[in-house]
């Protein structure tokens, strides 16, 4: 296993100085089971998923298509019901054991809570059709949802707080009815919570993880799991795991609240939501209330959660910045059915652009209209990066000009040459990437709210533009980067080296698509850089607000050079801003 | 890149001659540290910071200073902090010793660099022995990982506790002369691989499938311990523990 590059247990990279050569998330993984385990080498819980010609053998009366994905506790495939006309979704749970009396047990224990789920009949829940056993597997037959999951939106960095907003009182509801019935989720995670096409919610997995627990209980598995997701499970889960009530789920649910505004987790003393993010200052009491350590001191009830979130929703907020998709107009006091539509307006602009994102590199073009996908980002979060020539596309306005700006946005970016084989794209901490760059190279950008942002992709061939594509230079544009002072990098990761070049740095205006230098003493950085360096690093730049960052390329050297006419060779290579307040000095020579 | 050696070790950066497994806590020891000279507690410091000095390490070039200046300063503040009193400031009861060495860097950085600059490249006086150039080739591999000084340096504690940890492990086998039982199924402490089995691995060792059962169940136990007691070490009251061990899980995210 020394030497390989990926973790057998979890299949992860693993990182060459990886302690010991063994994965150190897995690592810590067992110590977080501590106690729970029994440590048999010959049972895991992450089994292969059966695939899909099996489990087709398995049921006769249903199409199975795909494998949609695998989780700890089972597999699950999206299938038709030809006699209904319909789709759904079918979720094989762990793979039972050859032992006649644990199966009788567990089944009796798998019917039980399968009919209880049965009867959660909600719009915000999954709904459980059937279960059964079929094989060597228990099954449950579950609505398929044609959406992605909360945690493929939060990929992008945090929502918007209005988007936030409709979604948690969904997820209220959702909790309050299942708690009234008895039914404790247990595993309230991002990865649970699915937005369909129509912009509702649908919590998925309720009652899924005490299942296991119970599998694991009846011994039907020997290596038993830690119950829950680590970074979502209330306190007095992992401390007490059976003492656990439906107030486990509010803490998860906070968990995920705070995530939503902040793109972050809130661990060990994290700041309220409003001093990370833009949300309005009074949510954080909502937040923490929900974050409480004590049981008895959190909200009782779901229901309350989603008051309180309602009506700070429905009145204007203090110290929240207007947004195009929240005029503060509709935002009057009381008037709750203008803020559900809203809520709904949101959401399915979130789902739009997180269909763009996923699909559009893809395919080439969605049917999503990308100007209604444009016209909700808020531009203080976006960050554009722009390559080829600076010839402004009128024909795609970006946006238009704020209060002392010289002129309105526009897409100034060629298309690019080869979209099939576009980087995925980026995870960043904070704001989502515009979609410019989702239209473009699939390059994210976004601020990481405590630090530094950064461009990279593994498949970033943006230095290469020049020798491969255009023959000149390679020329990169930062907008709407926040005012402050920073240190530039362009480096050639790992083992790979930059190429002798002209590397010129320009900070100014952007007035459709020139770049006008201002006053600023750091306004122009020059850089001759020698073949074989790591990285080039300008420091100490200060970008003024309004002000973008240009990046020019210039590669030189002999055309017999190996390389001389690219920037970067390296199939990994990037740009990173670090803010840089301490570099008052110039660099040491 | 690491070389690989037959005993598993990855590298050997990192790891200390010194083997010696403390009693007491981080904190106790940087508590003495402060108020002593006494050999013993100094000793017992710099062990802790050839441990957690790559972190410190990273962070300083997550803040944008070059692999010289980044040598200098990380030798600079442990020069601070073993000989000049910062650890009399140190106070178990404001929490966690990574928070606390961090902040005491991010002071340093802020506030005491400027003071000594005047000192030349590489004129820093040498506490510890940093090896800058595998350090620099473990941060370009690291370089894309794309995070702020302060989520790199958690990251790369959480890999350094965990190398202290095995190390530690390794160690204790080897004392008892089971180093190639460790060898063998220290992949075990990662995770339980599907189809893996125990008589495979039994041949290796010459054991039967039960013993092997038994012997991992033991090595897995025995590094929960030790991963306890490190952790249990580095915050100030046991309570605190479980909170860091599932804060430096989410760090490795």
């Amino acid at each position: 296993m020394t030497g390989s590059n990926s973790c057998p247990t979890c299949g992860r990279p693993l990182a060459p100085h990886a302690p010991h050569g063994l994965c150190p998330e897995c690592l810590l993984h067992t110590g977080l089971s501590a106690g729970t385990q029994t440590d048999d080498p010959a049972v895991s819980p992450e089994t292969e998923p059966p695939p899909v010609a099996e489990i087709a053998l398995l049921f006769p009366r249903l199409e199975i298509i795909e494998l949609l994905g695998r989780g700890g506790m089972g597999a699950v495939y999206k299938a038709r019901q030809p006699n209904l006309d319909r789709l759904v979704a079918l979720k094989i749970l762990l793979r039972r054991r050859q032992n006649p009396d644990q199966d009788t047990a567990f089944d009796e224990r798998f019917a039980q809570e399968a009919r209880t789920l049965a009867k959660l009949s909600h719009p915000n829940i999954v709904a459980v059709y059937d279960y059964g056993q079929a094989g060597s597997y228990s099954f449950l037959l579950m609505e398929y949802v044609n959406g992605p999951t909360l945690r493929q939106l939060l990929q992008h960095g945090k929502l918007a707080p209005q988007e936030a907003l409709a979604i948690v009182p969904k997820i209220c509801e959702a909790l309050q009815f299942a708690h009234q019935h008895g039914v404790v989720h247990r595993d309230i995670k991002p990865e649970n919570i699915l937005l369909d096409q129509q912009g509702l919610v649908k919590i998925a997995d309720f009652g899924i993880a005490k299942m296991a627990d119970e599998i694991a209980q009846a011994g039907l598995t020997h290596e038993r799991q830690v119950i829950g997701t680590p970074h979502y499970m209330a306190p007095e889960q992992v401390e007490k795991p059976h003492t656990v009530d439906h107030r486990a789920d509010i803490y998860s649910l906070g968990v995920v609240f705070y995530e939503m505004l902040t793109g972050e987790l809130p661990l060990g003393k994290f700041a309220p939501p409003s001093q990370k993010s833009q949300a309005d200052p009074r949510l954080d009491s909502v937040v923490l209330h929900t974050l409480e350590k004590e049981p008895a001191k959190r909200y009782q009830q779901a229901s309350q959660v989603k008051t309180d979130v309602e009506t700070i929703a429905a009145s204007p907020a203090r110290n929240k910045p207007p947004t195009p998709a929240a005029p503060k107009s509709d935002a009057t006091a009381g008037n709750r059915k203008k803020i559900l539509l809203l809520g709904s307006f949101v959401l399915a602009i979130a789902v739009a652009v997180l269909y763009l994102t996923i699909f559009f590199a893809g395919t080439g073009s969605g049917d999503t209209p990308i100007s209604a996908a444009y016209a909700p980002m808020p531009r203080p979060q976006r960050f554009n990066i722009d390559f080829g020539p600076w010839q402004p596309d009128k024909s795609k306005q970006v946006g238009p000009a704020a209060a002392g700006e010289p002129g309105d946005y526009w897409n100034t970016v060629a298309t690019p040459t080869n979209k099939t084989n576009a980087p995925p794209p980026l995870k960043f901490a904070g704001g989502g990437p515009s979609p410019i760059e989702l239209e473009m190279l699939n390059l994210g950008g976004s601020w990481n709210n405590s630090g530094s942002m950064g461009v990279t992709s593994p498949m970033l061939d943006a230095f290469r533009y020049p020798a491969d594509n255009h023959g000149g230079d390679a020329k990169v544009i930062l907008h709407h980067v926040p005012p402050g002072r920073y240190q530039i990098y362009i480096y050639g990761h790992g083992t790979e080296r930059l190429y002798y070049g002209d590397y010129q740095l320009t900070v100014g205006r952007r007035d459709y698509g020139r770049m006008t230098t201002s006053h600023n003493l750091d306004a122009i950085q020059n850089t001759n850089w020698v073949e074989g360096s790591q990285y080039v690093c300008f420091r100490g730049v200060t970008v003024a607000p309004g002000e973008d960052v240009k990046i020019l390329i210039r590669p030189g050297g002999p055309a017999t050079t190996p390389g001389g006419r690219t920037v970067c060779d390296a199939m990994i290579c990037g740009l990173q801003l670090i803010p840089a307040p301490h570099l008052g000095f110039p660099p040491p020579q | 890149m690491s070389t690989t050696t037959p005993s598993g070790a990855d590298c050997n950066f990192g790891q200390n001659p010194r083997q010696a497994v403390f009693a007491t806590t981080h904190w106790s020891v940087v508590k003495s540290a402060g108020q002593n000279d006494t050999t013993r507690s100094q000793t017992a410091l710099a062990h802790l910071c050839e441990v957690y000095w790559y972190p410190l390490y990273a962070y300083v070039r997550y803040r944008g200073y070059s692999p010289e200046d980044a040598e200098d300063l990380t030798q600079e503040f442990f020069v601070q902090l073993l000989q000049k009193g910062t650890l009399t400031r140190a106070d178990p009861v404001r929490g966690r010793f990574r928070s606390f060495l961090l902040a005491s860097l991010g002071h340093f950085l802020a506030h005491e660099w400027e003071k000594s600059r005047a000192l030349k490249r590489g004129g820093a006086q040498k506490m510890v022995s940093l090896d800058v150039a595998t350090a620099e080739q473990w941060y370009a591999l690291e370089l894309s990982d794309q995070c702020t000084p302060d989520k790199a340096f958690e990251k790369r504690w959480a890999m350094a506790l965990l190398r202290q940890v095995l190390d530690r492990l390794e160690s204790e086998y080897s004392q008892q002369g089971r180093q190639e039982l460790f060898a063998v199924l220290k992949e075990t402490i990662a995770g339980i691989k599907d189809g893996q089995s125990n008589a495979e691995l039994g041949s290796r060792l010459n054991m039967t499938e039960g013993a092997v059962k038994v012997a991992v169940h033991r090595l897995r136990k025995r590094y929960r311990e030790l991963l306890q007691t490190e952790i249990a070490g580095t915050v100030g009251t046991p309570d605190e523990a479980g909170e860091e061990l599932r804060h430096l899980f989410d760090a490795l995210r």
